[in-house]
């Protein structure tokens, strides 16, 4: 039986909120960010899905969506600061820090601090090949990049995150 | 630090996951209610009927009708079984039946993941015990094997299990770790490629179908898994 848009892309979701979410929690400082990230990505994946646009690879499909909702995030949150800082002073989420300690033994947040200082073309890559097991063709698709250059960017991405983790020890 | 350590650490980063009670909320907030949801309403509906009289009457005629074949399957039993003692243990039997192979499934990937979960923290935290962290987990992973084996339509069932968690199989470069992990994906693959050959596919999946048959060629099971599970996805 022939499933509707909606059904499809709830197995879609089934299958990667928690790749996307991971990808989104390493990149931003809170649970309930990635949380509403995360959202985000899904909601705009199935409207994009329902409108009958073509997806070939919903994972790259998935993923461009996020790095580009995470920009968006973070432009936001450059326009909001600069309110708060002037009006109001900086805002502590402390559910970051509660959930970090909960949730993520040293070592992890460790790795995570020290993704989060590569560059960010780095982080993808390190992200999908290493975390996600993707392989090199699929990440030179969805940065539309030759799979060469990828390759050099999954070697000095890793080498970055090499001396990071050293100077953090 | 050697790149195997790093790529170690990297993986450890596996175990962030999002919290099941917001997925969950998540999901029915933007997909709303599902088919399953509105059977089960629609279920509720028929339960709370605007006419009592009918309601409680065909309630108890479809009870009635329940009983008397418990009643007549019952003394088919007994005639057959001879005693009131054989007759309890097959019922029994029978009525475990499905929780049973739902159980062998769920302790099987639920064995896996906590093994995997161990070995993490053994690599971590006891390296000495480390040679015993693999073996369990090898034998967790045949276990699983032979699971599917013996009843393939769990391939299907446990493929998404086994592919998003991840097992964190591939952390650590043991070759029988490896042949293990290999063996689980390629008998779930085998199993899957044979369900979907008698299956209608669209064009686009047809496509994907004949990459995920090149890959197995290729003895790339773990891929082949992703390239199987985009097709159920499109189905």
């Amino acid at each position: 039986m022939i499933k509707s848009s909606k059904e499809q892309f709830s197995l879609i979701y089934d299958q990667y909120i928690e790749k996307i979410y991971r990808f989104i929690y390493l990149k931003v400082d809170s649970q309930e960010t990635a949380e509403d990230i995360t959202s985000k990505v899904f909601l705009k994946g199935l409207e994009a899905y329902q409108k009958d646009q073509e997806i070939n690879n919903p994972g790259a499909f998935l993923y461009q969506i996020a790095r580009n909702t995470i920009i968006d995030h973070y432009r936001e949150n450059d326009r909001t600061k600069k309110i708060s800082t002037e009006f109001t002073g900086e805002i502590v989420d402390p559910k970051t820090n509660l959930y970090e300690k909960a949730v993520l033994n040293e070592s992890i947040e460790t790795t995570k601090l020290a993704i989060q200082n590569l560059k960010k073309d780095y982080q993808d890559v390190i992200i999908w090949h290493y975390l996600e097991d993707m392989p090199i063709a699929e990440i030179a698709e969805i940065l539309n990049k030759p799979v060469g250059t990828v390759r050099v960017m999954i070697h000095r991405g890793l080498k970055s995150l090499k001396d990071e983790l050293i100077q953090q020890a | 630090m050697e790149d195997q350590e790093l790529i170690f650490k990297i993986q450890q980063l596996k175990q962030i996951k999002p919290r099941k009670d917001w997925a969950v909320l998540s999901k029915s907030q933007i997909f709303g209610n599902n088919i399953s949801d509105v059977k089960v309403n629609k279920a509720l509906h028929t339960g709370f009927s605007l006419n009592p009289f009918k309601a409680y009457f065909g309630r108890r005629l479809v009870y009635s009708l329940a009983a008397f074949l418990f009643i007549i399957a019952g003394l088919v039993g007994f005639m057959k079984y001879g005693s009131f003692q054989d007759v309890k243990v097959s019922q029994k039997s029978i009525a475990s039946l499905p929780s049973t192979e739902s159980a062998l499934k769920n302790s099987n990937v639920e064995e896996l993941k906590l093994k995997s979960q161990n070995l993490i923290n053994v690599t971590k935290n006891k390296p000495q015990d480390f040679a015993l962290a693999i073996k369990e987990i090898k034998t967790a992973t045949n276990n699983l094997t032979e699971a599917i084996k013996n009843d393939p339509k769990l391939a299907g069932e446990v493929a998404m299990e086994v592919k998003n968690n991840g097992t964190l199989l591939s952390v650590v470069s043991e070759t029988e770790l490896e042949q293990a992990s290999d063996a689980l994906y390629k008998t779930i693959d085998e199993q899957m490629i044979k369900d979907l050959e008698t299956t209608t596919l669209t064009e686009d999946q047809k496509i994907i179908f004949s990459e995920a048959k090149d890959l197995f060629e290729q003895a790339k099971y773990s891929v082949v898994l992703e390239k199987i599970l985009l097709i159920n996805s499109r189905q």
